[in-house]
């Protein structure tokens, strides 16, 4: 039967489908019809009607419900006795419990807020970096192929055959980071960008925030340059302007049109990349065939599993042996990586998230031991009452929950608190973790973070209250009714309260380990040294556009001219041009031929890092001169020798014990030209104070040139006066040449040893905690010993025993518990140092001095912690204490 | 039913608003009956909980009838009162009646 009706009804969805779902179906269609006139005669406004519906709503799902509930005779169930109600009234004793020790509680809440505040802050850091959904639609099955394992790696041409030939992919393309100028209507800035060919962008599958992304063909194709651009630069570069589509801009001095925005969470190739132009791949010959630039990327067929890929991708590789391979021994050590873009993105910040994460975790275990002691140190005074309650007729499950309740509430307090300490945190871990660790922006409290800590608390709750609660419910000593105490101290809970002081110490001797490492590491860094002078130096790019200085002398006299104004500023002592400073990344690397001299093997053959400089870069930068000669003008002559400079490394490796002045070598960067070595200077560090200098040769500004170069200065005054002015003055030169990253040295080698320098922090921070909480904790558990056998010990005393006796049996009951979770804490170290190897630098995370000093330095603690209760115990008089009894 | 048995105050009030209402009591006049003689309003989960309480005990019967645009097609349930519901008024009022014997003075409203 269908009817229609001419007037809508005036009931909200959500209440009819409530109601229609939970009420009896007896009754359920006159109740709703009930309502359903009720409203219409009422005439209410849109929110009074929901309000009148919720209202009426709960009246009848709470009678319904309660009916259902209740027992079938009809008799209404006595309050007391449902479970509800029992949970309320079991947490109204509860806060009544906690109120009444308010030290001990407060002690117990911050311990707690302490420990969970800490692992959530670091799980918000890891849940942003590691655990969270990539946000890439393709995340699941998109790949980062590396063909040669470490250096991962390949040609155009590689690249080129896995784009067209591999059936195991669905799509594939490929990128490189790059350093690109951009010049619209005003002065250039210098961009991270990234070089991307095929289909790059398909293969993630994002979508564009703005405008649209290129696809492969336009990539490829030479007519046009499709710009793609960060959402960051978009809004400090085009103040979020959303008509900068189709903009026309100049990129590295030729045009090139925006053609779309990509949201701030795309973070490929690294986080930080500003903007992504079509790779124009360098011609397919002679040694570039070998040049390996290129980064591969390729989303799998859904029916293909990674190792399928793999395979496929060493068949290919085998296939181009013949035009790839440079010596067959190479080719052993090849080995072919398919590693899933979000391992690959979070690979270098999961060490130290583990390492930190690990240690919060001990830290909250640490805490939980010390609250359990907190709570058995109460319990003979809680036995009483639970004795009474179980005469009185209590169950022992009641007794347990109730138990749990105070500390579950205790637990969840704790972690509101901590959630409190862990907001702090997360702002200082946003600014303070490396620049490069992906999705530092999204770290923050989430509802993730709120649900983790919750579960972290009702777990802590559960682990330091459970045992106590159970120890505390078992026992039917009606004894303890009787009288007032025990004349000796109660035996298993004691030995339960020294298993939790041996777990504490040895989490503490892991923790502490772990700091001392990271000190050592730290402290063996700063007193490296780089190989040349840090002080006063400014560094600064520069990248000559090729629309304005079309050839290599040109480029050369613009970087003459410039480099003179510089020096010439009454700032600047000396300045210099190289094509690399340090701490700026990796260097091309070539192979070296020797003259009169054969390499059978090609392996043998030796590699060397390859610069260009100018003679003013030795002088500002303080490199010694070891033998020989500096570049001189004279080198600069059409005529002139082609000559170089190698660094002491390289002529230890070429020529050990022979001078190397004279002899000619040759590079795999130049062809066929001989040069000869004329001057041999110190070896710098140039990729980071942990990593040995490598083998280098300088090639003089003017017999070879490049579009890029690092120029530095060194200032005669404060560095911070000398900034302004040479950026002034460059710009007066030519404002069209952009000039970068214009800052001092020393930031970038300080930025080399943030990392660990964050580490420290946090580490050195969780381990002071625990050192503090162990400590409180042997403390704790020795005074309530020492309090509990004051009898005992005054029976001692009172037959003959010397305080000082005394005093030595209580330290050293206390250093036997701590010797034991020493025992236990070096092997805890060990573990927790090989999360840290990776960041250790110089320092064996076994070095046996280090672990015995750090071992006796807790011990050391934990005496002190005895000293005061066994100085109690030894100036007790023992007749008072007797009387009491 | 001839023994003496009593019903709660509120289930005594839904009686009587359905004797009131005669033919015409159903949820919504039943609720507006109480509200009207006593300034009270009921808890409209407790008067249907009484409503079927009450019909299980024999004290009221009830049939579905007609369903109105007003109401969305959905049926009314009315309520009548069995002869037991009469009885058990009866003894109430009774009982209530001479427990108050002799206090009209006292306890009637000041007018």
């Amino acid at each position: 039967m269908s009817r229609s009706f001419d007037r809508r009804p005036q009931m909200p969805l959500w209440t009819e489908a409530l109601l229609s779902r939970v009420l009896p179906e007896r009754v359920s269609s006159e109740v709703l019809g009930d309502l359903e006139e009720e409203l219409a005669g009422l005439r209410l406004s849109w929110p009074s009607r929901h309000f009148w519906c919720l209202r009426q709503a709960s009246s009848l799902l709470f009678h319904y419900l309660r009916g259902k509930f209740s027992s079938p005779g009809g008799l209404p169930k006595r309050r007391g006795d449902s479970f509800m109600h029992a949970l309320v009234q079991d947490f109204r004793i509860a806060i009544r419990k906690l109120a009444r020790r308010p030290v001990v509680s407060l002690l117990a809440l911050l311990t707690l807020a302490l420990g969970i505040g800490a692992n959530s802050a670091i799980y918000s850091a890891v849940y942003a970096v590691v655990l969270k959904p990539s946000p890439y639609p393709n995340a699941q099955r998109t790949l980062i192929l590396g063909m040669r394992g470490e250096d991962s790696s390949v040609s155009f041409r590689e690249c080129r055959e896995v784009l067209d030939q591999a059936a195991t992919l669905e799509k594939a393309g490929c990128y490189s980071g790059w350093t690109v100028s951009l010049s619209g209507r005003d002065e250039a800035v210098l961009l991270r960008a990234a070089a991307v060919y095929g289909d790059f962008f398909q293969v993630l599958g994002q979508p564009a925030r703005l405008g649209r992304l290129p696809s492969a063909e336009e990539l490829e194709s030479h007519d046009q340059r499709p710009l793609v651009i960060s959402a960051q630069l978009w809004r400090n570069q085009f103040a979020s302007d959303s008509s900068v589509i189709g903009r026309e801009v100049l990129l590295d001095g030729t045009p090139a049109t925006i053609v779309g925005v990509l949201p701030d969470s795309f973070e490929v190739p690294t986080p930080g990349v500003q903007a992504w132009f079509p790779l124009r791949p360098f011609q397919e010959q002679g040694d570039y065939r070998r040049y390996r630039y290129l980064n591969l990327l390729g989303l799998r067929r859904s029916d293909a599993d990674p190792q399928a890929v793999r395979e496929e991708l060493e068949a290919l590789e085998m296939g181009l042996l013949a035009e790839v391979v440079e010596s067959p021994q190479e080719v052993a050590d090849w080995t072919t990586t398919v590693i899933p873009l979000s391992s690959h993105q979070s690979a270098q910040a999961r060490p130290l998230l583990n390492a930190l994460w690990a240690a919060a975790g001990f830290v909250l275990l640490i805490a939980c031991a010390n609250v359990a002691n907190l709570q058995l140190s109460r319990s003979s005074a809680r036995q009483r009452e639970i004795t009474l309650r179980r005469a009185l007729g209590a169950g022992r499950l009641r007794l347990l929950r109730q138990l749990l309740v105070e500390n579950i509430l205790l637990a969840v307090t704790g972690g509101v608190l901590g959630l409190a300490l862990a907001f702090f945190a997360v702002h200082g871990l946003r600014r303070f973790l490396p620049a490069d660790t992906p999705r530092v922006a999204e770290i923050a409290l989430d509802h993730q973070v709120l649900l983790f800590t919750l579960g972290v608390s009702l777990a802590a709750g559960l682990l330091f209250g459970l045992a106590p609660a159970l120890r505390l419910s078992r026992r039917r000593q009606f004894t303890a009714l009787g009288s007032g105490r025990l004349l000796t101290a109660d035996p298993p809970q004691e030995r339960l309260s020294r298993l939790l002081v041996v777990a504490e110490t040895a989490l503490a001797l892991a923790l502490v380990v772990g700091a001392g490492l990271m000190v050592q590491s730290l402290y063996r860094l700063t007193r490296v040294d780089p190989g040349f002078g840090v002080q006063g130096v400014v560094r600064m790019e520069l990248s000559v556009p090729r629309n304005r200085y079309s050839d290599s002398e040109a480029v050369v006299r613009f970087f003459e001219r410039a480099i003179e104004k510089v020096r010439n500023l009454p700032q600047i002592r000396d300045a210099g041009l190289v094509h690399l400073t340090p701490f700026t990344g990796y260097n091309w690397g070539s192979r070296l031929e020797i003259e009169g001299r054969t390499f059978s093997d090609l392996q043998e053959q030796p590699r060397t890092d390859w610069q260009i400089a100018d003679a003013g870069y030795f002088r500002a930068m303080r490199i010694p001169l070891l033998q020989g000669r500096a570049f001189e003008p004279r080198d600069l002559l059409p005529e002139a020798t082609p000559v170089t400079i190698i660094n002491r490394t390289l002529a230890q490796t070429l020529w050990p014990g022979e001078s190397p002045l004279g002899k000619r070598i040759r590079s795999g960067q130049e062809g066929d030209l001989w040069v000869t070595v004329v001057g041999v200077v110190g070896s710098v560090r140039h990729h980071g104070l942990d990593e040995p200098p490598l083998p280098e040769m300088y090639r003089p500004l003017g017999q070879r040139s490049l579009r890029e170069m690092h120029a530095v200065a060194l200032a005669s005054g404060p560095v911070e006066a000398a900034i302004p002015a040479i950026r002034d003055t460059l710009r007066q030169l030519d404002p069209q040449v952009p000039v970068s990253h214009l800052a001092p040295l020393e930031e970038k080698i300080q930025g080399s040893m943030r990392d660990r320098a964050l580490m420290l922090g946090l580490l050195g921070s969780f381990a002071l905690l625990a050192l503090l909480l162990g400590a409180v904790g042997i403390y704790g558990v020795l005074s309530d010993g020492v309090a509990r056998r004051l009898p005992e010990l005054s029976i001692r005393m009172a037959l003959g025993a010397s305080p000082s006796h005394l005093k030595r049996r209580v330290v050293s009951q206390g250093l036997k518990t701590a010797v034991a979770g020493v025992a236990l804490g070096l092997a805890a170290a060990l573990a927790l140092s090989r999360l840290l190897e990776s960041h250790l630098f110089q320092t064996d995370p076994h070095d046996p001095m280090l672990l015995i000093s750090l071992s006796a330095f807790l011990l050391l603690v934990a005496a002190g912690a005895c000293y005061l209760p066994a100085r109690r115990a030894a100036h007790a008089d023992p007749l008072q204490v007797l009387r009491d009894q | 039913m001839a023994k003496a048995e009593f019903i709660g105050e509120f289930e005594q009030l839904v009686l009587l608003a359905v004797l009131r209402r005669g033919a015409d009591a159903y949820g919504v006049t039943i609720g507006k009956e109480i509200h009207r003689q006593t300034g009270r309003r009921s808890s409209r989960g407790a008067l249907y909980v009484t409503l079927e309480r009450l019909e299980k005990k024999g004290y009221l019967k009830s049939r579905l009838a007609d369903s109105s645009q007003q109401r969305m097609g959905r049926p009314r349930r009315y309520y009548q009162l069995c002869p037991a519901a009469m009885q058990v008024l009866r003894t109430q009022r009774q009982a209530l009646l001479s427990m108050w014997d002799g206090f009209e003075e006292e306890l009637e409203p000041s007018s």
